[in-house]
């Protein structure tokens, strides 16, 4: 239950073997490498690169995604929406995948497939311009001639043209009195499409013609009535349509190989992989150099696993140095891991920090049971969890999220039914008094009857994580052998926030004046542990005073909790909402049964999500806000290790 | 979108004055529709910052769906993020509803002054909401970009908007509070 230590390895190896030993650190997935070139100045001058070859594996990988991208593109991939949501992914052995590449090779579909998508990449600027031109000529249907005879005449000049509707009127005035006419084809909301016919031998028809600044549509090269190009223009449409219908047909029949062709892409991404740490590597004469990091319990068997390749593979383990940016990687027991998803949430802490996650985890526990505080909606949780963990194929690791809902829905179980939550007030119209029953002898406590009693024992659980994050910083302190900083930074607030307490709600008579005198104590502490620093000793009064104004700090993230009421209570009022418009809804004639069915089911699931969404995103800024400010200590990067990523399925050993 | 939350608070006092202007002439009136009136401001404000904060992340959230529809589960929640504002204001009417007994079936009777004291008992929700519901909006919007560009980080993407929140649940238990202990009936 740590920050996983870790050791620097070195790894030398002749040089045809590299790519088998990165095959091997791939496949066990528990080294981070770094580039040998540049890690370490002195030693990677030395080192040539490596040179690489991974235009073909690039271009089969091509080959493979164009082929999946076709035969996909007309198929909706049926997924539920929490696959979807946590990535759930078939698991394939690798012996299968690589049984897969050798028998397959996507060269024959790829054929077929790049000649399909490049025809549908020409159909559909065909279509563009089919439509752009179907378009144009919808204004002119109504011209029932053929284009080619409107032309100009030795005394007529015949101009087509399209002008806003609003100047329509303009353009009919100027007409009068000059041998000009004007026919409207056809008008849409903003233009009119007009035909104008003007003699040639009249100065005023042409000045009236310009005036009416048309802007002019050529129809000229264009054969046949409108009504007949656009016939012509509908059937090429409808080409195109059936065109796209055969190939996306001929696509569905081959949806078969896609299987296959997953497979196969994901086994040459591998290959892709190793070949693409080629820049990790370092080279001299006749060898390898490889680096890298690797949490110590994995040395050993990564030490077995490369020494199984040959006997001319040296590892070297080495602890880290002081300068050195060691990535942070969590090690905790089983039952733990679930909780690392919050603590990754904010990021992790520094190498050689404390670990949080085994803190937080009772602390999150109860805030979340309080928040959602129905125990019908956390059997719901509870049970849909475990389902999904149980249904999804999912690869280890992934699972942790659904874990965790899981273990938190047990916990709404328990804090539901002490606040008296199932599924709202469900059981108090329900015909079964032994449900009552049961309700009320597991009550210890209903928010709504006595909410000043819950808001009081939310602030008391913040207070105690408050006081819990102070201890830890502390400790942290004591662990780096800073007394002073212990004794005077967080000491005194350790001592002064319960005294307070005691002072404010403890019982009455001489332990409340224990308490004051416990209090003005502390304060006094705290101002003298933060005037220490001041050199100036007229100012130390005023450094002190300054501490203690953050005594307000400590009073916010108190009241911060509250919100744990606040979101239990929403959660148990909306739901019996639910429940009240439900027995309404029951009421209705005839389809009474199927109204409260529905909106029970419908009204309850809605809730659940809700309040699951935001009992989560509390209960987690409960710890990084409050809890985290007193004792974390971020800036670790994450142990990013060198291994199997895949698109499609997952690989199992 | 700031001036329009300012409007629909500058009408809401509007309301409240004409609706004292009319107390102050008909001395008789009832205390009912006023308390009602706070339940109602509650419901309408939470349910009007909400529509607006859910709104925005739609939007942004719409447009990311388009470039990679994969992204759909990880932006939906960021989405309902700001909904709750509207769910606490019904949560403040019910509580209307509970205190003034109307579950058990009863219609209660009002001074204009208990009347009052339940209205601007749920103004503390009314206004908190209204407000922290755009903000949150536009928060989730933001935080959507995020998860746009670095996915992995969709955990981190739903804290910030729910930093917003805190005010809209403060809002909320000022209102219970108040409702529960501060309301003379």
């Amino acid at each position: 239950m740590a920050v996983a230590r870790m050791k620097k390895i070195s790894v030398l190896v002749l040089k045809p073997l590299a790519w088998q030993v990165l095959e091997v650190l791939q496949r066990q997935g528990a080294v981070q490498l770094v580039r040998a070139r540049t890690e370490d100045p002195d030693l990677g001058s030395g080192l040539a690169p490596v040179p690489v070859e991974t235009g073909e594996i690039e271009r089969e990988l091509e080959k493979a995604r164009l082929c999946l991208r076709h035969l996909t593109r007309f198929w909706r991939e049926r997924k539920g929406f929490i696959a979807n949501f946590i990535g759930a992914r078939r698991g394939v052995s690798r012996a299968q995948l690589a049984q897969n590449a050798g028998q397959f090779s996507p060269d024959e579909l790829f054929a077929g497939c790049s000649r399909a998508e490049s025809r549908l990449d020409e159909i559909k600027q065909s279509r563009s311009g089919l439509t752009a031109r179907r378009q144009a000529l919808l204004a002119w249907q109504a011209l029932d001639m053929p284009l080619e005879q409107l032309t100009d005449t030795p005394g007529c000049r015949v101009i087509t043209g399209q002008l806003a509707v609003r100047e329509l009127s303009r353009a009919q005035q100027l007409t009068q009195a000059v041998p000009v006419h004007l026919e409207v084809v056809h008008q849409d909301g903003r233009h009119a499409y007009v035909v104008v016919l003007a003699r040639r031998d009249s100065a005023d028809a042409e000045a009236a013609v310009r005036a009416m600044e048309l802007t002019a549509v050529s129809l000229r090269e264009l054969a046949g009535t409108p009504a007949q190009l656009l016939a012509g223009v509908d059937r090429q449409l409808q080409e195109l349509e059936q065109e796209e219908a055969e190939i996306a047909a001929r696509a569905r029949q081959l949806l078969g190989e896609v299987p296959r062709l997953r497979m196969y892409a994901d086994w040459v991404a591998l290959a892709g992989q190793v070949r693409n740490r080629a820049a990790d590597l370092g080279a001299t004469a006749a060898t390898v150099l490889l680096r890298g990091w690797c949490p110590e319990r994995q040395v050993e068997r990564i030490r077995e696993a490369l020494y199984a390749i040959s006997p001319a593979v040296e590892l070297v383990a080495e602890d880290p140095g002081p300068g050195d940016r060691v990535p942070v990687r969590l090690e905790n027991p089983g039952w733990v891991q679930p909780f690392e998803v919050i603590t990754g949430i904010y990021g992790y802490p520094k190498y050689g920090a404390l670990d949080p996650t085994p803190l937080l985890a009772p602390f999150f526990l109860v805030f979340f049971g309080l928040a959602l505080s129905d125990a019908g909606y956390g059997i719901v949780l509870t049970f849909l969890s475990v389902l999904a963990i149980r249904k999804l194929d999912l690869p280890r690791g992934s699972t942790r999220l659904l874990r965790l809902l899981a273990y938190a829905g047990v916990s709404t179980v328990v804090f539901g039914a002490l606040t008296g939550g199932w599924f709202g007030d469900l059981f108090d119209f329900l015909p079964v008094p032994a449900l009552r029953q049961a309700r009320a002898a597991l009550t210890v406590l209903d928010p709504l009857q006595q909410p000043m009693t819950m808001l009081l024992v939310s602030l008391a659980l913040g207070l105690v994580q408050i006081w819990f994050g102070l201890f830890l910083k502390l400790r942290a302190f004591l662990a780096r052998g800073a007394w002073a900083d212990a004794l005077w930074e967080t000491g005194p607030w350790l001592f002064l926030l319960p005294s307070l307490v005691l002072m404010a709600a403890g019982p009455a008579g001489p332990w409340r004046q224990y308490a004051q005198n416990a209090a003005l104590a502390g304060a006094l502490w705290v101002m003298a542990g933060a005037s220490r620093q001041q050199p100036k000793w007229y100012l130390k009064p005023f450094t002190g005073l300054w501490a203690l104004y953050s005594i307000t700090g400590y009073f916010a993230d108190t009241l911060s909790y509250s919100r744990l009421l606040a979101l239990g209570l929403a959660t148990g009022v909306i739901a019996s909402a639910i429940n009240q418009i439900a027995r309404l809804g029951a009421d209705i004639p005839v389809v009474g049964a199927v109204a409260f069915v529905a909106i029970m089911l419908g009204g309850h699931a809605f809730n659940l999500i809700m309040n699951v969404l935001g009992s989560f995103i509390h209960s987690g800024r409960l710890q990084f806000v409050e809890f985290f400010s007193k004792f974390f200590e971020e800036g670790g990067g994450a142990f990013r290790p060198f291994r199997e990523e895949t698109e499609f399925v997952h690989v199992i050993d | 979108m700031f001036a329009m939350s300012l409007g629909i608070v500058a009408a809401t006092i509007g309301i409240a004055m004409i609706s004292i202007g009319l107390t102050l002439l008909q001395i008789t009136m009832s205390g009912l529709p006023i308390a009602l009136m706070g339940a109602a401001f509650a419901v309408v404000l939470g349910g009007v910052g909400s529509s607006m904060g859910v709104g925005l992340a739609g939007e942004a959230a719409a447009g990311v769906i388009a470039e990679d529809p994969d992204k759909f589960g990880k932006l939906l929640p960021l989405q309902a993020l700001p909904g709750t504002q509207g769910i606490y204001g019904v949560l403040a009417a019910f509580l209307v509803m509970f205190r003034l007994g109307m579950f058990a079936g009863q219609v209660p009777v009002l001074t204009v002054d208990q009347g009052w004291q339940v209205f601007f008992a749920c103004l503390p929700v009314a206004l908190t909401c209204l407000v922290s519901g755009i903000y949150q909006g536009r928060a989730s919007v933001a935080a959507i970009g995020l998860v746009a560009k670095r996915p992995e980080e969709s955990g981190k993407a739903l804290i910030m908007p729910a930093m917003v929140e805190t005010y809209a649940v403060l809002g909320l238990i000022a209102t219970i509070l108040l409702l529960m202990f501060g309301v003379n009936i």
